[in-house]
């Protein structure tokens, strides 16, 4: 046999391997790298821009009498300092009230306790340190200005007082930086003023924690961000209180097992970075504007670490985790090696007389989204109310040696549930359409072809096109986030967030996509959707979930997290018009064209004794929201007429076939959903809150408590809405017009 | 899709948990048992956190709620009882600071109907008893017993009967209850746990002598945890421990246990018992953390609520003491970490699924369904609706709509009912068709054979095709005649098609009875049928059957070659083929009352097959009957041989693999 000559070897090579990248680029399915799907939907690379330190001479000032020196005065306020520990004094000047930093002398007197925790009443904060050298590096210790050695330094340039802690039997240094604003005093802790350079290192921070500290025989409250809101009286009597109300902003490290170790506490995750205090006639509002993501909301009644209600920012620096040596020994705790490098800053806006309360401090809180453009336009007037209707295509089930997709709603059948509901008088409905990925959610990472069960690509044209002649906007729902590692190509190694031991975080199988991976996924899927000619697309995760991701090139904090995806969500809006997200933390709601599930209820706490509809307040007319479904509610009156009261769209979440069939699936949460069972209830309660209707633009003016069983919501127009918990029902008083 | 939905309930099970999460609504997930499947699964809360009642509490170890519904605490820091009405608002505390009326770390307190206290005083090692106004009566101390001997007398928990006859559970005492008369008599023991009996302890039993036994720790019945009393006299004792075996007993007077110590789907951590009017059983769970709620016989229905120390919620538990119902079906749980007594109250849906479970019960199917059907409205997925909404079709004569409610509940009791009407009124209807169809089929089976046989007698079959014939006609000879059959089998060199065509045959009635058998015989869900192992839980034996029984007997003499030895088997397989048939028919047409005739059929086949093979054994290997019956009991043996060296060797390898394999995902995906 003839040799083959170079020649021909050389180019049937080449087009071997000509062959095998054309396959390989066929086969990785259109999806673009992660790096690709950012720049071409025009997503930065997060980069956290850092405040910078005050350069300038140390100002020694002269106090006065009381001790407290005029550092900073505009037009509405004056702050004073006191130069010896540093406490410091806000005059509101309209009336002459006096915030301080903490109790006075007096006071002081008939506190009981004694040591570290007297010392911390008196210090503007509280620093928490562990070792990073030795044996007990998970023991805490705090220093506080009046630590022993303490040094400050104070520095004051037309942006503000910088006040320079340094503890040098620690090694330890921060600065704080107080500026006065319009609203009142902004606080910052930059972070190129942490200094760590020997074996301490920071652990936490709690600034300002007894700012405005009230003893309980006051009026007012405390307003945490639990839930839609929620106060803790100081009149009311609670039932055992050990820990106080401590939470992370937006929930805890998921990847943190050390946050699973407890019996498994469901709570409502804090959806907006803000708290605030009501004395009497005078109250603030704290918004975190910088770092919130990294920082606890802690509200502390009496009897815990003094006789004071406080409320304060603890901003978390590290944490504790547990890592795991061996399959066969128990996790050791241990602390995080590198800080958390954000910058921290909190906006205290002081409220006087009728605003001094929680429909005060939610306008203040809108005022400032309004200002910092973190909220859209105000909603255009609707005719009819919305309605969002949720049907569920179906979703996968392990079967005998395969896979098995349980279809319960096709696309034509979809379609005629909608004309159903059009036909009944439910006049503006908007689709959010579920579970149409290949095999439902069995790989997260392939979602296309559309599940041809339901009726393929074809059928979900025809359905799209469909509704778009009927003027009913149809969404899709998807998670770009929560990936079965088990089931699907792509590699927790290259696409998992990793925990603080830095390995990936993989619960029952699933891993978590970085932020950029969200995106190429997501990138896809919008260019796929928009052919098809999808309306917008709702979100899963991104609007209630956010974390760290601990990668050995370095941390990607929570910030940066929340970059990528507000880049994300601008993205959609740009190319398929809705975007929407489940719970709306602050981040979202910019973008945001709904929000599904706005958190409605409290999370059922001792200390927390009455809910209030704070985040409602801020939200209504700008951005519309729903609360629970309303075949899935627990408590059919009370939950319908929460959402009257707070200003909630219905919602349905249907199905075609019984939902019995889906009862071996992942949406076996829908306990009934068939849509006979509730096409005429649908209809009778979307005449309720077609009531409503011309309310829907507008902003909420009041809220207010009438009685045990009743609450009234009165918008910008004088528009009240009261409804009676007792007796199930709710009227509408007309206004004179805005 | 929203997986933290599907997560949280493995977390609410598995005692780990989402920090943080989606959906909270309440703090805890309600989940209800799924007795088909063995599982809890999610529906609608049932109970509703209501409040939690400081009132200044120091330690609550004991809750009882009284016929007027006051709520009776025993605190047991504060060293007194405390009495709330039905909002939490204190009534009135007994235990006075001074003199008889001075309690002392009272851990029990139980209350008559007509409103007297009964305080297990355990630090005063006493009974004490109060009025209904509040004031001390009358104390019992320790009874003058020689049986009582040495034992401290340290009343923890009791409960008082109709007589006036106290039964106190004595701190961590194994004997029992001890029974007082009202004069404060000693009358013996009552209802102590069985001694836990192991194989271990029964194999010590058998091998040690006395003094080596007398040496081992001795196997102790558990302690009981707390006693409650029911309406009609029954006593409940709660046991800890044990994983949920006898948790809940429920005693007669003569301190029988008509739960006969079933096993509690979540028992292993019970800490006290309760009963509502309605008969349905409460407790309250360290093991699983849930408050469960039971029907009368103890069948597991629903749980909700979470225990955890560090609680700061409405409706979480930190460390639950004592449980009681009041008559609005409130479960009261007081709770010594939080220092509180919490409050449950029935949501809407729960009033609706657990009147209809009672209504349901009480054979009441009539009233029950205005209930059902609300329950049915809310939830699609809860298997008692269609169980009971089937018996109330059953009861209107709607069986065919009886029928698809009792078969989606998997209710092959009920399903049963409903199909024998179904099939009584179709055999009335179709009488005369069916009488005439058997006539007809009898017909044909007794004239057509010979009809094609005529037929075919004009042409002459093929030498090869006669031969396959014959092959056949043996096989089913073999039927009735064993001996001959095998005799005229190994002379003949049997085509593999023939042996294949067999093999293929009995595959195929396998497969049918695997899918296809009744659903009265076969409740499961086709699609979750692990095919392979039940394939291959038929077809191993018979492959390790030819196997060692070749091996086996060409060791002991035997004749037969292993091709004998496989073309035996084969054929031998006959009985199952033929009566498979009709079993799989029959099994669509009787009910489970008839089912004695499939049963039957079954087991004749088995026997049948059993014989076919030992006659296959002494034919094929020429032996006599008891070498035969020796050496398939050798072939047995081989088998089980066979079978554990295959365990292990593949026990080993996956235990290797797997080694392999976790390094490579621990190298490769999480580092």
């Amino acid at each position: 046999m003839r040799r083959l000559s170079l020649r021909v070897k050389l180019v049937s090579l080449a087009a071997i391997a000509a062959a095998v990248l054309a396959l390989v680029v066929l086969l990785r399915g259109g999806e673009p790298s992660a790096a690709e799907a950012l720049a071409e939907a025009g997503i930065a690379e997060p980069s956290q821009e850092r405040a910078a330190l005050y350069e300038g001479p140390a100002w020694q000032p002269s106090p006065g009498a009381d001790g407290f020196a005029l550092a900073l005065e505009n037009a509405f306020y004056a702050l004073y300092i006191r130069p010896d520990n540093t406490q410091i004094a806000l005059v509101d000047k309209s009336d002459g009230y006096r915030w301080t930093s903490n109790p006075g002398a007096t006071q002081l007197q008939r506190e009981t306790v004694k040591g570290q925790l007297l010392s911390n009443l008196q210090s503007p904060f509280v620093l928490t340190f562990v070792k990073t050298q030795g044996a007990d590096q998970t023991i805490r210790e705090s220093l506080n200005a009046l630590s022993p050695k303490t040094q400050s330094v104070l520095t004051k340039t037309d942006a503000g007082l910088q006040v320079v802690y340094t503890f040098p039997d620690k090694q330890l240094g921060f600065a704080i930086q107080y500026e006065l604003t319009a609203d009142g005093l902004r606080t910052r802790i930059p972070t190129a003023g942490i200094r760590e350079e020997g074996e301490a290192a920071v652990f936490s921070l709690d600034l300002l924690p007894y700012f405005g500290a009230a003893s309980p025989e006051e009026d007012g409250y405390l307003f945490v961000p639990d839930g839609p809101g929620g106060l803790v009286n100081f009149a009311a009597k609670q039932a055992d209180l050990s820990r106080g109300y401590i939470h992370q902003v937006y929930g805890m490290e998921i990847t943190n097992m050390r946050n699973w170790t407890r019996s498994g506490e469901r709570r409502e995750d804090i959806a907006f970075p803000v708290f605030g205090i009501k004395r009497g006639e005078h109250a603030y509002v704290a918004v975190m504007t910088r770092g919130a993501d990294s920082a606890n909301v802690a509200a502390i009644p009496p009897g815990i670490k003094s006789s004071y209600y406080q409320i304060f920012s603890s901003q978390i620096y590290r944490e504790e985790y547990l890592y795991q040596m061996s399959r066969l020994a128990a996790p050791l705790k241990a602390i995080q090696k590198s800080r958390l490098d954000t910058d921290r800053e909190v906006e205290y806006r002081f409220l006087r007389k009728a605003d001094a309360g929680y429909v005060g401090m939610a306008k203040s809180y809108r005022a400032y989204l309004k200002e910092s453009g973190r909220l859209g336009e105000t909603l255009k007037p609707a005719e009819h109310a919305p309605i969002y209707v949720k049907i569920m295509g179906g979703n996968y089930r392990n079967a005998f040696n395969r896979v098995q997709y349980v279809g319960v709603t096709t696309f034509a059948q979809a379609t005629g549930i909608v004309n159903d509901l059009l036909d009944r008088g439910v006049a503006n409905p908007t689709v959010v359409y579920y579970g149409w990925q290949n095999q439902g959610d069995y790989k997260m990472d392939k979602r296309f072809p559309i599940e041809k069960t339901l009726g393929g690509e074809a059928g979900a044209r025809a359905f799209v096109s469909g509704m778009r002649k009927k003027g009913v906007d149809v969404v899709f729902e998807d998670d770009f986030v929560w990936i079965d590692g088990d089931h699907s190509s792509s590699s927790g190694k290259n696409d998992g967030v990793r925990g603080i031991d830095g390995t990936v975080f993989v619960d029952e199988g699933w891993f978590m996509s970085k932020p950029a991976k969200t995106v190429a996924m997501a990138y896809d899927a919008i260019r796929k959707l928009k052919d098809i000619g999808v309306a917008g697309l709702q979100f899963n995760q991104i609007g209630e979930m956010v974390f760290h991701d601990y990668a050995a090139s370095g941390i990607s904090t929570r910030a940066d997290t929340i970059a990528v995806y507000e880049g994300l969500l601008d993205y959609a809006k740009r190319t398929l018009g809705s975007p929407s997200v489940y719970r709306g933390n602050a981040y979202t709601i910019g973008d945001a064209s709904f929000i599904d599930d706005l958190p409605h209820e409290s999370s059922y706490d001792f200390m927390v004794d009455e809910t209030v509809p704070f985040y409602p307040i801020v939200l209504h007319g700008y951005v519309p929201y729903t609360f629970g479904e309303g075949n899935l509610r627990d408590d059919e009156d009370a939950e319908f007429l929460k959402a009257v009261e707070y200003g909630a769209a219905p919602s349905f979440f249907l199905t075609h076939d019984d939902s019995r069939k889906l009862k071996y699936t992942a949406a076996n949460f829908l306990y009934s959903s068939q849509y006979d069972k509730w096409a005429e209830r649908i209809a009778d309660e979307y005449g309720k809150f077609d009531s409503l209707a011309p309310l829907f633009s507008q902003e909420i003016a009041n809220h207010e408590r009438l009685s045990k069983d009743r609450y009234a919501t009165t918008y910008a127009d004088g528009t009240r809405v009261v409804v009676d918990y007792g007796a199930k029902t709710f009227e509408v008083e007309k206004g004179g017009g805005a | 899709m929203k997986r933290m939905l599907a997560l949280l309930l493995l977390a609410a099970t598995a005692w780990l948990a989402v920090p943080g999460t989606t959906y909270a609504r309440l703090p805890y997930m309600t989940a209800y048992f799924d007795a088909n499947q063995s599982q809890w699964l999610r529906i609608q809360p049932i109970y509703a956190p209501s409040a939690a009642y400081a009132a200044d509490f120091s330690e609550p170890v004991d809750l009882q709620v009284g016929a007027d519904d006051k709520v009776y605490v025993a605190d047991k820091g504060a060293n007194r009882i405390v009495v709330l009405d039905d909002d939490g608002a204190l009534v009135r505390t007994l235990g006075g600071e001074e003199g008889p009326s001075r309690l002392s770390a009272p851990e029990g307190v139980f209350v008559t109907p007509d409103g007297q206290v009964y305080v297990a005083d355990s630090g005063n090692q006493r009974i004490a008893v109060f009025g209904p106004d509040g004031a001390y009566v009358r104390e019992y101390k320790k009874p003058d017993s020689p049986l009582l001997g040495s034992e401290h007398f340290v009343p923890v928990k009791l409960v008082v009967d109709r007589r006036g006859v106290i039964y106190a559970a004595l701190n961590s005492s194994y004997q029992g209850l001890v029974r007082l008369n009202e004069d404060g008599a000693f009358m013996g023991y009552f209802g102590a746990n069985k001694a836990q009996t192991s194989v271990l302890n029964w194999l010590k039993r058998l091998i040690l002598n006395k003094e080596q036994l007398a040496k081992e720790t001795a196997a102790l019945p558990r302690p009981i945890t707390n006693v409650a009393l029911d309406g009609e006299g029954f006593l409940y004792t709660a046991t800890a421990a044990g994983y949920g075996q006898g948790a809940i007993r429920k005693l007669n007077a003569g301190g029988v246990d008509a739960f006969k110590n079933k096993t509690l789907e979540h028992g292993h951590g019970i800490v006290d018992v309760a009963i509502d009017r309605d008969g349905f059983l409460y407790n309250v769970d360290m093991d699983s953390g849930r408050v469960n709620l039971y029907d009368r016989d103890g069948n597991a229905l629903f749980a909700f609520g979470l225990v955890d120390n560090e609680t700061q919620q409405y409706g979480v538990l930190g460390y639950p003491t004592g449980i009681g119902v009041d008559s609005h079906a409130s479960i009261w749980i007081s709770d010594s970490r939080t220092k509180t007594v919490h409050k449950y109250a029935r949501t809407a849906f729960g009033d609706d699924v657990l009147k209809a479970l009672v209504l349901y019960t009480d054979g009441k199917y009539e009233e029950s369904k205005p209930y059902w059907e609300r329950v049915y409205a809310r939830n699609d997925m809860y298997n008692g609706t269609f169980q009971g909404l089937g018996k109330v079709y059953l009861h209107e004569n709607d069986d065919a709509k009886a029928l698809t409610f009792m078969k989606t509940a998997f209710d092959t009791d009920g399903y049963s009912k409903a199909f024998w009407q179904l099939r009584l009124a179709w055999l009335q209807d179709h009488f005369i068709a069916l009488f005439l169809g058997l006539a007809a089929l009898y017909l044909v089976c007794r004239y057509g054979a010979k009809l094609i046989r005529r037929a075919l007698r004009g042409r002459a079959p093929s030498p090869r095709w006669r031969r396959v014939m014959a092959d056949f006609g043996t096989f089913g000879y073999i039927l009735i005649h064993p001996y001959q059959g095998f005799y005229r089998l190994k002379e003949a060199r049997i085509a593999p098609g023939v042996t294949l065509a067999i093999l293929a045959a009995v595959l195929g009635a396998k497969l049918l009875s695997v899918y296809d058998t009744g659903f009265l015989f076969h409740p499961v869900d086709a699609a979750q049928i692990n095919l392979w192992s039940s394939l291959g839980l038929f077809a191993v034996p018979w492959v390790t059957w030819i196997v060692a029984n070749y091996l086996v007997c060409s060791i002991k003499d035997g004749e037969g070659k292993f091709r004998e030895v496989f073309q035996g088997s084969t054929f031998a397989l006959v009985p199952y083929l033929v009566f498979s048939v009709p079993i799989l028919i029959l099994s669509h047409i009787v009910t489970l009352e008839e089912r004695v005739i499939v049963d039957t059929l079954t087991t004749v086949m088995y026997v049948w097959l059993a014989a076919t093979f030992l006659v296959m054994t002494q034919v094929i290997h020429n032996f006599d009957f008891l070498e035969t019956i020796k050496n398939s009991a050798i072939t047995l043996f081989t088998i089980g041989i066979i079978w554990l060296f295959g365990f292990i060797v593949f026990g080993l390898s996956y235990n290797l693999y797997d080694f392999f394999y976790q390094l490579y995902k621990e190298v490769s995906f999480y580092r």
